[in-house]
This record gives structure tokens, sequence and C-alpha cells, in this order.
């Protein structure tokens, strides 16, 4: 059967789910948190950084097990391939908008907390270059034509995610200019416990967007496929034709 | 109004507010143009023929 509908009864009430989630958690973040003594309001943006931040790290090794699972079924059963692609490349992109957000929102609050828009400081810079390498994955399979750009893809995939731990250490092998690690960062680290419903509300909302987001952008790769499936077939029919 | 403090003039208010809008307007531009491109591929999308398909 053809799907024509975005949403499934599951993904309908993973979308309002997602959404109050968000509502909620934004309110959490703005409203109901206190205001940070040292930061002030400024301290509210980490509300919506750190857990985009967080994801951004995470989406990178979807991106990473698919591309493994293509290279090896990219012979032995192309069908599963091809769906190990799709998963790929939706969590290509979403780890771009994951980063772009990152990057955009420390921005901000470093002009406000530092007095400047950027430092080439170990953790920014390893994180745009995580950002740099999806976006360089994303032309690649957008611009290359031929036939071995899936594969290549997926070398590229596999290079990329070395930087996901690279990024995630930075803060901890060299202490420059972005703040040390609040969680596991040692013992003066750590985040108030009345900030902690505002920050876990949000990490959950914008995991479950990501997941929904994820499940979307795959639906709409797997119908790619499908049309190219159709246009090679019309291809064959048409060149037995001529062939008759 | 309690989150007065978000709209104020100050550079804090305003890059607290620029934060929060493109986080929406990031994630719900990827949202619409996903959106989009479903109705797109669905008016485009035909079913393929499979074994199932042969008399």
């Amino acid at each position: 059967m053809q799907r024509s509908r975005i949403f499934g009864p599951i993904g309908a009430v993973w979308f309002v789910l997602t959404l109050a989630a968000i509502v909620y958690a934004t309110r959490l973040g703005l409203l109901i948190a206190p205001t940070e003594a040292t930061m002030g309001n400024m301290a509210r943006i980490l509300y919506y950084h750190v857990p985009h931040s967080m994801l951004a790290l995470l989406f990178p090794y979807v991106n990473f097990g698919a591309s493994l699972f293509y290279l090896y079924w990219r012979r032995r059963d192309p069908l599963k391939a091809l769906t190990a692609d799709a998963v790929a490349i939706s969590a290509a992109e979403i780890t771009v908008v994951y980063g772009t957000i990152c990057l955009v929102t420390g921005m901000l609050w470093g002009r406000v907390a530092w007095g400047i828009w950027w430092t080439w400081d170990a953790r920014l810079t390893s994180m745009l270059l995580l950002w740099l390498l999806y976006v360089s994955y994303l032309m690649l399979r957008k611009l290359s034509s031929t036939g071995q750009t899936h594969t290549l893809a997926a070398v590229l995939s596999v290079f990329a995610a070395i930087d996901v731990p690279i990024v995630f250490m930075s803060i901890r092998w060299w202490r420059t200019q972005h703040p040390a690690p609040v969680f596991g960062g040692g013992p003066d680290s750590g985040l108030d416990p009345s900030m902690k419903p505002a920050f876990g509300w949000n990490v959950l909302a914008w995991a479950l967007w990501g997941v929904l987001l994820l499940a979307l952008r795959y639906g709409l790769e797997r119908r790619r496929q499908e049309r190219e499936q159709e246009a090679a077939l019309q291809a064959i029919e048409a060149s037995l034709e001529m062939a008759q | 109004m309690k989150f007065s403090w978000m709209f104020g003039s100050s550079m804090e208010a305003h890059h607290l507010l620029y934060a929060y809008v493109a986080v929406w307007l990031i994630q719900g531009g990827y949202a619409g143009w996903v959106f989009s491109q479903w109705l797109r591929a669905g008016k485009q999308t035909r079913r393929i023929p499979g074994p199932e398909d042969e008399v």
C-alpha cells in the first residue's frame, strides 16, 4: 500500500507529545528556572544550547552506524543498504540542524558573556569542524554524480565520526575559553537542583523532536529511493520496447 | 508581565530573544522543508509493480 499520510497514529501522538514537551520545557527555561547568580538571565540560553549541543554529538553516531551498515550491505544486500543509506542521510541533516543551533546560540551567549562572537577555542573549533564535515557530507551527496557517491559519503561519515569524541573531550583535554564541563567535570561541577527540571525537560523535548525529524526525513528519503527505482524501471521498460 | 525582561533594551535581553527565536526558526524551517518535500514526493510517487502484479 502506498504511504500517503505523513503521520500514522503513533507519529501523530508522538508529534503532539513532542510539541507539548517543547512548550513545557521552554516555559521552564524562560519563566520557572531561577535566574543564574553570575550570568543572570543570559544563562537561560543554555537551556536550549546545551541540549542541542548534546544531541549534535549523538546524531553523528546514528549516521556513523548506518554508514557502516551501508558499507557492509552494499554488495551483500542492496535493499538493506538502501535502508541504511536513508537513515544515514537523515541523521547527517539533523546533525547539521542541531550543530547550527549549537553554534548560533553559543555565539549569541558568548557575545554577552565574553564580549566576543567567536574565539578559536578548542571546543568551538572542533565543533565548527564537525559541522563543516557534515555539511561537506551533504554537499558531496547533493553535487557528486558518480555511481560511487553513496559509498564515498559513507566513508566520509566514518572519518567525520572521529571528530565527535574530540569535541566531547576538548573541554577536558584543553582548558581554554569555553566553560568547563558541568556534568562529570570534577568535584565543583554540577547543576543546581533548581535548574535540573528545565534542563532535563529541554533535553527530553529536543531529543523527541530530533527522533521525529529523523523518522520523517527517513520516510521522505525512502520515497525518493522508490521514485528513482521507478525511473530506472521505466528506462528498462522503454529500452526493452525499443529492442522488440 | 512576568517575562518582560526578555523584551528589554539591553544586549542581554536581545540576545536571549534572538537565541530562542533562532532555534524555533531553524527547527521549524527544517521541519517545514521536510513536510513540503513529503507533499511533493507524494504527488510524484507511483507504486512500483512487483511480482504480485504478474497474472
